[in-house]
């Protein structure tokens, strides 16, 4: 399964990447040892964005944030999140392919298929796990 | 052929600009509340304008200024005379300055940076969000769209804290068939909503440079 991650890491200013199930559980990472600390709550961030789409029917396929600096691009499914972190200058258009023929090979691959299926059947709304600050109780209060 | 149409459906910026990169020698006509301006194009530059009672970069800089209007494109029309030599370019990011400090309030200002969005090719909405999730400024009302935007935002402020980053410039979302990209300007978020067929990095010029004349 790590395959299609270890193409990633083969680009020009790829810094890391990760797959993670919807659920929250990271599948696999490479490269990401800098940000070890700060990945769980990063990523829960992340699903929490997710989350808020797909409960009002509209799941987000791509996310992408630009730093000056940095940039972190995601594809996602019903299932799975494979994010990359890149430095500015990388082939973006090139992540962005590749991100998508691995998410592909996840969906394809008989050994993740299983796991998949399940995360399919588990219903999380990452908007009710964790703290939540009065900030974030009150903008979720709007997605009504 | 002339190529004919109302700028509501293809903005002046763009007209311009396609003139320019395709190095037509051509003439564009635009008609509004029965007055009539007139470009010129030569060699990929704009050589000429004229717009009653003004002429040269004037004419083009309150021809900017239009949001709709009937045009006329004929090619193969020569230039009367020139009487614009700078870079077209430049000459359109003064001329949107130019307009944009005509107008002096927040309310103004807000509705001329969405009326400057809306100019890029593929926009389909924009607004003005309030970090608590309510439009300051909006070409349309789903007030669900306003709440995301903003706790999106709100997330992407923690992850940028959380990696030690400045606020990040820029969040692009695809969902269904529309990119959704968002700005912090200010206290505000600028919403652009495109249709997703267009890459993040082809319009991303487009907006940094119209945001960037307003921080």
């Amino acid at each position: 399964m790590d395959a299609g991650l270890k193409n990633l890491m083969t680009l020009d200013g790829v810094e890391g990447s990760m797959v993670l199930l919807r659920t929250g559980e990271v599948l696999t990472r490479k490269g990401l040892d800098q940000y070890m600390a700060e990945l769980p709550e990063v990523t829960k961030r992340f699903l929490r964005i997710i989350s808020a789409y797909k409960n009002l029917k509209s799941p987000i396929r791509e996310i992408e944030v630009v730093w000056q600096n940095k940039r972190i691009i995601g594809v996602a499914d019903d299932a799975l999140i494979i994010l990359a972190i890149c430095r500015n200058g990388a082939s973006f258009p090139l992540v962005r392919m590749t991100l998508n023929v691995t998410l592909a090979e996840f969906r394809n691959n008989k050994k993740s298929q299983k796991v998949l299926k399940k995360t399919r059947e588990i219903k999380v709304n990452h908007l009710r796990i964790g703290d939540l600050d009065q900030s974030e109780i009150n903008l979720i209060s709007k997605l009504q | 052929m002339a190529l004919v149409g109302n700028l509501r459906d293809l903005k002046l910026p763009n007209l311009i600009q396609l003139n320019c990169l395709e190095k037509n020698e051509s003439k564009l006509t635009i008609e509004h509340a029965g007055k009539y301006g007139t470009i010129y194009f030569k060699n990929g530059q704009i050589v000429h304008a004229e717009f009653d009672p003004d002429v040269g970069k004037e004419a083009l800089f309150r021809l900017l200024g239009l949001e709709d209007g009937k045009f006329k494109v004929e090619s193969g029309v020569r230039p009367p005379i020139v009487s614009i030599t700078e870079n077209w370019s430049n000459l359109m990011l003064e001329g949107l300055h130019q307009f944009d400090t005509l107008q002096s309030s927040d309310t103004a200002r807000e509705k001329k940076i969405i009326s400057m969005l809306m100019n890029i090719k593929g926009v389909k909405r924009a607004a003005f969000i309030t970090t608590e999730g309510e439009a300051a400024f909006s070409t349309f009302e789903e007030k669900i769209d306003f709440g995301l935007a903003a706790f999106s935002s709100y997330e992407i402020d923690r992850i940028s804290r959380l990696l030690h980053m400045d606020e990040a410039d820029l969040i692009s979302l695809v969902k269904n068939k529309v990119r959704i990209v968002l700005s912090k300007i200010g206290q505000d978020i600028t919403y652009i909503e495109f249709d997703a067929r267009h890459q993040l990095d082809t319009i991303l010029p487009y907006i940094e440079q119209i945001l960037s004349q307003e921080t």
